[in-house]
């Protein structure tokens, strides 16, 4: 069973997100921060990440470049609002492997997740 | 004096291209006020014109119009690209830009400047396109040359991408980023558009073009897939014969014809972008592929057409001597050895001289709808001067013709639409009182029947009033009461082809002053062809044009009249028949004989154009012909037989003969005049309705 790691400061966006992915079989993790994301990564190996990018502590940019650096096979996916574009660009220079727009649709994040897993 | 660089060749080509891309721009820009019109591909078509024509204009070096067309083009650019919707002022102003395009054009054929001032235009043109944001460059098409002179290392293949990025995608720009780190991952990429430096927070394209060296189209394939909100193309780009070619206008370059995998949607095919010309270049196994079994087209100049068809006339004049050459050695000699090889060589000379004329006249006809296009802009602007709503319809625009009758035809179709549009059709209110759609239908349609074309013009207006045209007949002194109401219906139809004769009851500037019809009437049959109205009160009205189709060569049965040889065309003989001549009853007043249990009027020739009666011998034929629904009987006293006849112009110094419409050499050496029976026929009817005669 894929593990993914949710990450976003806002716990609803966690909730909602969360419910989403164990209704489709997958085993989930959360963090509410990129400091926290990165400790999160390092415990568990998750198969995959949704990241927001505006967090406090610490942002999603940075903490991708963190997960990265400790595991450079780490497949990131941000999730951003719009108005975003530079920040996308840079997440994807630092290795996201794609990016899903808020608010989502279910369909999105599934979609996202099987790319990423494949 | 204009200074272009343009040889004469050139400028022949230049010209007809030209013409041909200034249709594209008038008919496409009609089409376009359509709301139920495609408009996307519409735009797309225009704006290949404009371009096309911009790069001629360029490279003759006639830098005003060039500047115009650019403005068009950027205008259409912004259209094309949905920054723009399209407005009435905007075609306007294209439309314009399109007239001002025509009058340089006009200037390259004469060579005169005309001192055109593009000024306003280009302000329109300019203001309107300003209307919304610059575009930006990631905004243009497939347009991206492929790269020129790479060595393609064993094992790798040039691929051609064309990833197109759904137009939802809030970061564009992250996904374009994406497709080239896929690219660069799977393979090298050789040139992209963008390129990864130019992808920053404001970029805004909607595509990914490159061309990447990789060991397989799957790799990409796969890298590309796991991209959301992109449909990628991946085309092989030389090398490679295309596993597939399509029959598409070279031009068409963003099909992708030779795809590794046919994807869903299309994506390139459908999108707005693609530049005129080169768009395609990336895939030369593409091309390569297109050009066979492909016609393969060589422009030639009417006059050399012209010429040839001349030569074949004359060919078969002497076709036709050297069969009456034969039939008297026959005569003389028997069927001798000798005069057998003669008629041998002969039939096949005979038979070869049929096909060439049937492929000289085949290279001469040319679709009305070269005709037709010119409507669509004709009918719109006619129809805004005047306050009418008309929808155009058109039909058989593939019909072909002789281009001598496509010429001679536009002038009288552009008379009878605007009488149609003028005075056939009511204005919207009285068309909704009338409990009518309040846009007026104005069918144009063409078709071929037997050895004739006909077209028709037809609207759904008013419709004519035989009564009306009769009390106006009086109130304007072309006839007296009782020879008015003497006549049918039809034949009071027929009043407004009499010279002068107007039935507007207010003279306005387009339809002129009545003086049309009749000027209609005479072309038309001075092509030997015809004329005919129908019309229903309330319901409107239809012209129909009945034409030849061709005018230099047609089949005539030739008949003896007092010694001289007389051809009448085919397309008017009804029936010949033997008659004594003690049949030929007088009937108040006038020759006729009763033939199937009709009476048909009878006009001897003998007495028409030479004022005798021939030698009565007990019996004479009587050719019947049918003309604009008159039906007459023409005595002869021979029937000779029916041959291809080559009209010739009788001249100036005969002058036009009522009932002669010009001369042939016929196979023995002798000339025979060719009768016009339209002419005569109308000759005969004003000898009737006259008092005199």
């Amino acid at each position: 069973m894929p593990k993914i790691l949710i990450v976003d400061d806002a716990q609803f966006m966690r909730m909602r997100c969360g419910k989403l992915l164990e209704k489709y079989g997958y085993e989930v993790v959360e963090a509410e921060n990129g400091r926290q994301a990165v400790e999160r990564y390092r415990e568990c190996r998750p198969d995959a990440v949704l990241m927001d990018i505006t967090m406090p502590e610490m942002d999603g940019l940075e903490a991708l470049r963190e997960i990265r650096k400790m595991d450079p096979a780490a497949r990131v996916a941000m999730l951003t609002a719009l108005g975003q574009q530079g920040v996308v660009i840079e997440a994807i220079k630092a290795g996201a492997k794609d990016f899903i727009v808020k608010p989502f649709e279910q369909e999105r994040v599934l979609e996202s997740l099987r790319k990423l897993l494949s | 004096m204009l200074q272009l660089d343009l040889s004469p060749e050139e400028a022949e080509v230049f010209l007809q291209e030209a013409e041909e891309l200034l249709l594209a721009l008038d008919e496409g820009l009609v089409r376009l006020e359509d709301e139920s019109a495609d408009r996307a591909t519409l735009v797309q078509e225009i704006f290949r014109a404009a371009h096309t024509l911009k790069g001629s204009a360029g490279m003759i070096g006639h830098s005003q119009m060039a500047e115009l067309l650019h403005a068009m083009e950027s205008l259409l650019d912004r259209l094309r690209h949905s920054q723009l919707t399209v407005t009435p002022a905007i075609v306007d102003a294209l439309l314009a830009g399109a007239d001002m395009a025509r009058r340089f054009v006009a200037e390259v054929a004469t060579g005169q400047a005309s001192g055109l001032d593009t000024a306003p235009v280009l302000e329109r043109l300019r203001a309107l396109a300003a209307g919304v944001q610059a575009p930006l460059e990631q905004a243009a098409g497939w347009e991206l040359a492929p790269p020129e002179d790479i060595e393609v290392p064993e094992g790798q293949s040039l691929y051609e991408i064309r990833c197109t990025i759904s137009r939802e995608s809030v970061a564009p720009g992250a996904r374009a980023l994406q497709v080239l780190l896929a690219l660069a991952q799977a393979g090298h990429v050789l040139s992209s558009r963008p390129q990864v430096d130019d992808l920053d927070e404001d970029w805004e394209g909607d595509r990914v073009h490159a061309f990447v060296l990789a060991p397989s189209a799957e790799a990409l394939q796969k890298l590309l897939e796991s991209i959301s909100e992109v449909e990628p193309v991946i085309l092989p780009a030389g090398g490679e014969p295309p596993s597939l070619a399509q029959p598409q206008e070279p031009s068409r370059g963003e099909t992708p014809a030779p795809t590794e995998r046919a994807p869903s949607a299309q994506p390139a095919a459908k999108a707005e972008g693609g530049s005129p010309e080169g768009d395609g270049g990336g895939t030369k196994g593409n091309g390569a592929g297109k050009s066979d079994g492909q016609v393969k087209w060589v422009r030639t100049s009417v006059e050399r057409l012209d010429k040839l068809m001349n030569l074949v006339s004359e060919l078969v004049t002497d076709r036709n001597r050297l069969l009456q050459v034969r039939a008297n050695l026959v005569n003389q000699f028997g069927e001798q050895e000798g005069v057998m090889d003669l008629t041998e060589a002969l039939t096949h000379i005979s038979s070869v001289t049929d096909q060439l004329q049937d492929e000289v006249m085949r290279a001469r006809m040319v679709p009305i709808e070269h005709v037709f296009n010119k409507f669509p802009r004709v009918v719109r602007d006619l129809a805004r001067q005047l306050g009418k709503q008309v929808s155009l319809v058109i039909e058989g625009q593939e019909t072909e013709l002789d281009r001598t009758v496509i010429e001679e035809v536009n002038d009288p179709l552009l008379h009878l639409v605007r009488n149609a549009i003028d005075h056939g059709l009511e204005p919207p209110e009285e068309r909704r009182l009338l409990g009518k759609p309040e846009k007026g239908l104005l069918r144009l349609a063409a078709r071929s029947e037997e050895s004739h074309i006909i077209i028709e013009v037809q609207d759904d207006g008013r419709g004519m009033d035989p009564h009306a045209l009769r009390q106006a007949a009086v109130e304007r002194g072309f006839l007296d009461a009782q020879a008015a109401a003497q006549l049918g219906d039809q034949e009071a139809l027929e009043l407004i082809f009499a010279p002068g004769f107007s039935t507007a009851r207010k003279v306005s500037g387009v339809s002129g002053r009545g003086v049309g019809m009749d000027v209609v009437r005479t072309n038309i049959e001075r092509l030997g062809g015809s004329v005919s109205i129908r019309t229903e009160l309330g319901k409107g009205t239809t012209f129909e044009l009945k034409l030849p189709l061709t005018l230099a060569i047609f089949p005539a049965l030739t008949v003896e009249v007092l010694g001289s040889v007389y051809a009448i065309p085919l397309s008017a003989v009804v029936e010949a028949l033997q008659v004594r001549t003690a049949d030929i009853k007088t009937i108040r007043g006038r020759e006729a004989i009763v033939t199937r249990g009709r009476v048909l009027p009878v006009v001897s020739l003998a007495r028409f154009f030479y004022g005798q009666q021939p030698e009565d011998n007990g019996s004479c034929y009587v050719v019947e012909v049918r003309w604009g629904g008159t039906n007459l009987g023409l005595a002869v006293q021979r029937l000779l037989g029916r041959q291809e006849v080559v009209i010739k112009p009788l001249g100036r110094m005969v002058g036009e003969v009522p009932g002669i419409s010009g001369g042939t050499i016929m196979g023995d050496g002798r000339v025979a005049l060719i009768m016009d029976v339209a002419s005569l026929v109308r000759a005969l009817r004003r000898e009737r309705q006259s008092p005199s005669a």
